[in-house]
C-alpha cells in the first residue's frame, strides 16, 4: 500500500488515467489542461466563480445534523445538502465552472453527454446563464425515458440531440458527445459531466467539486469542533464522492465510497466498477470497467440513472488501489428503503443516487463509535425520482 | 525487413474491412477480392463495443459484428486464414485499446504475430499512451497524425510510428465523403517533408472513397491511402464482392494514375 499522490503526472494517478484518445482530441486536451491550470492559478477567475456559486447557486450549502439518523446509528450523523445547490444537485459545481473555463477559452458552444438528464439540464442552465450554445447528447432509450428533462432542457434552449447508437444509453452519448468534439474540437468545448474521461477531465471536475469537501471540513470544525471522522459519498463516475474526498485526503477521515450493487454484485445486474468491475480502458481513461472476458464494455445496471455508468474515474481506482478510500455497494432494494427512511425520519427526499450512501450508512452503522462524526454526502434531492419511487415502492397513495 | 516495412515503397492502398463481418466466409470473400485487385496492406478491424473514433458506417458493422457473436479469438484466426491463402500481403490488425488490455499486451502480441499479422492499429493510443503500457514488440504499433497534430508533435509521432503513419486527414470520424476536404491535401504537404526527412511512408485516410481522391492524395506527396468505410457501405449496401474488387481497383488505379 502507497500513499496516494496529489495530483497526477502526465495524466495518470500513479497507474490510472491517462489519455486514451484519438489523436485528434489530444491538442485539445493539452489546451483545456493548461487553461484549467492557468484560470485555477487567476484569482480573478475564482473569484468571479465564487461569485457565481455565491449568488447565483446559493453556496455555501449548509452542512445540516440529521438528529433522527445520528440517533438510529449511534454516532453524529450530518448531511452534506448539496439538494439545496441552484438545479437541485453537485452538478451545478461542475457546469458553471466548465462553462467560465469555456468562456474564458474563447468557445462559443458546449457540448455535452447526459444519462438520466441531469448533467444535459446543468448544461443547458450554465449555457443560458453565460450566454453559450449547448448541445447535449442523450441516448434514444433514456430519452424516451426522461422526457421530464428532456424538456428542461429544451426550455433552457439546448439541443437535444438523440443517440441511436449502441444500447442507446449514457455510454453511447459519451461516445457520440467524443465524436462531434473530435469534428469540431476548435470551437466546441466538451462539459464532461464527472471525474471520468481523458487527462485533465478527472483532476479537473476534481477541483471544481472540491467545494464540496472544502465546505464539508470547515463546518465540520465550526459546527463540531472536528473534522469528520467518516466521509460517505455515492459513486457513479464519481465526482460528488472525489469533490467531498479530496479536501480530506490528509485528515485522519474514513472516505467510503458506494457504489449502485443493482439486483446484488454477485449478479450481471450492477453499476459497481470498483467493487465487481476489471481494470481496462474507456472513454479515454484507464480505470475499472463492467466488461465481458473479451474486454467488451457491458451494460450497467441501477434503479438510479445518475449511477447508471459502466466505468468510474481513475482517481477513485487510485484510491481503491492504496487503500485510501473505502468502497462498497448497495442495492437497489437497500437504496429505495434509505430514500423511505430519510423521508420519515428527516423530511428529506434524498436522490436516487445519494440514497445508495444512505443505505450504507444504515446498514453499517455499528461500525461508528458513538461521537464520531460522521459526514454524508447528499448530493442531489429526489423531486426527479417520484415517478421511479412511485413504480418500485408499490405507494399508490402518492399516485 | 518486415512485410510492412516495404509494403509503401510503391504508393498503396490500405484497405480495412471488419473482421469476420458478415461472417467468416464472406468476409474471407471480400479480403481475397482486396488482395486480388492489389491492394497494398489488409487493415482488419477487431470489433470493439464503443469504437469513439469510428462513423456510423463502422459502427453497424462493428455492432452486427457483435451481435453475431463475433470474438477477438475469432478475427485472431480469420487473420491466421487470410495468411494461409495470402503469404505476401502485410495485414494489420485495427481495434481498440481495452481489446488489448484485456488480452494482454504479450498475448495480443504473441498471438496475432503466429497467426501471421505484421503490425497493430489502436485508434485510441497516441504514443504517450503506448508507453505506460508494457507495449507491442513484435507487432509493428501503427501511430496516427491528424490535421489537429502539429509540426513538433508530428516529428514525435513520426518517429514513434513503425511500418508506417496513419494520417487521419481531417476532423472527424471514420467514413465516406462524396468530397476530398481541401484541407487534408494541406495536410498532406505539411506531412510529406516532415516524414520523408524521417524516411517514414505515411497513407492518408478518413473521407477517402474515390480513385480521383487517391490520384490527389499520392500527387500530393502520401504515400498511400486508407480506405474503410466505402468497402464497409458495399458490403451493408450490396453484399457483392465483385463490387468490392472493383472499388479497389479504381481506387489502385487512382493512386498509380498519379505517379504518371
Amino acid at each position: 500500500m502507497s500513499d496516494p499522490v496529489d495530483e497526477p503526472k502526465d495524466g495518470y494517478f500513479l497507474h490510472h488515467g491517462g489519455r486514451y484518445v484519438p489523436e485528434t482530441l489530444w491538442a485539445a486536451l493539452e489546451e483545456l489542461g493548461q487553461a484549467h491550470d492557468e484560470a485555477m492559478a487567476d484569482r480573478a477567475f475564482r473569484e468571479e466563480l465564487e461569485g457565481i456559486f455565491a449568488e447565483y447557486g446559493g453556496r455555501p450549502t449548509p452542512l445540516t445534523h440529521a438528529p433522527g439518523l445520528s440517533e438510529e446509528i449511534g454516532a453524529e450523523v450530518y448531511l452534506k445538502r448539496e439538494d439545496l445547490v441552484h438545479g437541485g444537485a453537485h452538478k451545478f459545481n461542475n457546469v458553471m465552472a466548465q462553462a467560465l473555463l469555456a468562456r474564458r477559452m474563447g468557445k462559443s458552444e458546449m457540448i455535452a453527454e447526459t444519462g438520466a438528464g441531469q448533467h444535459g439540464v446543468a448544461t443547458a442552465m450554465a449555457g443560458a446563464a453565460l450566454d453559450l450554445d449547448v448541445t447535449v447528447y442523450m441516448g434514444a432509450k433514456d430519452i424516451q425515458r426522461q422526457q421530464l428533462n428532456v424538456f428542461r432542457m429544451r426550455l433552457m434552449g439546448a439541443d437535444v440531440e438523440p443517440v441511436e447508437a449502441g444500447a442507446a444509453t449514457l455510454k453511447d452519448a459519451v461516445n457520440e458527445a467524443m465524436r462531434t468534439w473530435v469534428a469540431d474540437v476548435d470551437d466546441v468545448h466538451y462539459c464532461l459531466g464527472s471525474v471520468v474521461g481523458p487527462d485533465p477531465y478527472p483532476r479537473m471536475v476534481r477541483d471544481y467539486q472540491a467545494v464540496i469537501g472544502r465546505e464539508l471540513r470547515e463546518q465540520s470544525l465550526e459546527q463540531t469542533g472536528r473534522i469528520p471522522d467518516a466521509a460517505i459519498a455515492c459513486v457513479g463516475g464519481g465526482s460528488n464522492a472525489m469533490g467531498t474526498f479530496y479536501p480530506l485526503r490528509h485528515d485522519d477521515t474514513r472516505l467510503i465510497g458506494v457504489e449502485a450493487g443493482g439486483e446484488g454484485t454477485d449478479t450481471d445486474e450492477h453499476a459497481a466498477s470498483l467493487v465487481a468491475g476489471e481494470e481496462g480502458v474507456l472513454h479515454g481513461a484507464l480505470s475499472y470497467l463492467l466488461q465481458d472476458e473479451d474486454g467488451q464494455v457491458t451494460e450497467p445496471h441501477s434503479v438510479s440513472a445518475g449511477l447508471d455508468y459502466p466505468a468510474v474515474g481513475p482517481e477513485h481506482a487510485h484510491y481503491k488501489d492504496t487503500g485510501r478510500a473505502e468502497y462498497v455497494a448497495a442495492t437497489d432494494e437497500a437504496a429505495l428503503a434509505a430514500t423511505r427512511w430519510l423521508c420519515e425520519t428527516e423530511g428529506i427526499l434524498p436522490a436516487l443516487e445519494p440514497a445508495h450512501a444512505l443505505a450504507y450508512l444504515r446498514e453499517a452503522g455499528d461500525e461508528f463509535a458513538e461521537d464520531d462524526v460522521v459526514a454524508l454526502t447528499l448530493s442531489g434531492r429526489g423531486d426527479k425520482d417520484v415517478h421511479t419511487l412511485r413504480d418500485e415502492m408499490d405507494m399508490g397513495e402518492i399516485a | 525487413m518486415t512485410r510492412l516495412e516495404g509494403a509503401l515503397d510503391e504508393p498503396g492502398l490500405v484497405a480495412y474491412l471488419v473482421g469476420d463481418h458478415p461472417d467468416r466466409e464472406r468476409f474471407l470473400a471480400y479480403a481475397d477480392a482486396l488482395v486480388d485487385a492489389g491492394v497494398s496492406v489488409l487493415e482488419v478491424g477487431i470489433p470493439f463495443s464503443d469504437p469513439i473514433a469510428d462513423g456510423p458506417t463502422i459502427q453497424t458493422a462493428v455492432t452486427e459484428a457483435l451481435a453475431e457473436g463475433v470474438r477477438p479469438p475469432d478475427v485472431i484466426e480469420a487473420i491466421a486464414e487470410l495468411r494461409d491463402r495470402h503469404p505476401h500481403v502485410p495485414i494489420v490488425p485495427m481495434t481498440y485499446t481495452n481489446i488489448v488490455h484485456r488480452i494482454g499486451y504479450d498475448r495480443f502480441d504473441q498471438r496475432l504475430t503466429e497467426a501471421g499479422a505484421d503490425g497493430a492499429i489502436l485508434a485510441d493510443q497516441p504514443p504517450e499512451a503506448a508507453r505506460h503500457s508494457t507495449g507491442l514488440d513484435e507487432l509493428d504499433q501503427v501511430f496516427l497524425a491528424s490535421p489537429a497534430t502539429d509540426d513538433e508533435r508530428l516529428a514525435t509521432v513520426t518517429r514513434s510510428t513503425r511500418g508506417f503513419l496513419y494520417v487521419v486527414g481531417l476532423f472527424g470520424t471514420t467514413g465516406a465523403r462524396e468530397r476530398l476536404d481541401p484541407r487534408t491535401v494541406e495536410l498532406v504537404e505539411r506531412v510529406a517533408p516532415i516524414a520523408d526527412d524521417q524516411g517514414t511512408p505515411f497513407a492518408v485516410g478518413f473521407g477517402v472513397s474515390r480513385g480521383d481522391h487517391a490520384r490527389h492524395l499520392v500527387e500530393a506527396g502520401a504515400d498511400g491511402v486508407v480506405v474503410g468505410s466505402a468497402f464497409v457501405d458495399e458490403i451493408l449496401d450490396r453484399e457483392d464482392p465483385k463490387a468490392v474488387g472493383d472499388l479497389a481497383r479504381e481506387l489502385v488505379a487512382g493512386i498509380e494514375d498519379a505517379g504518371k
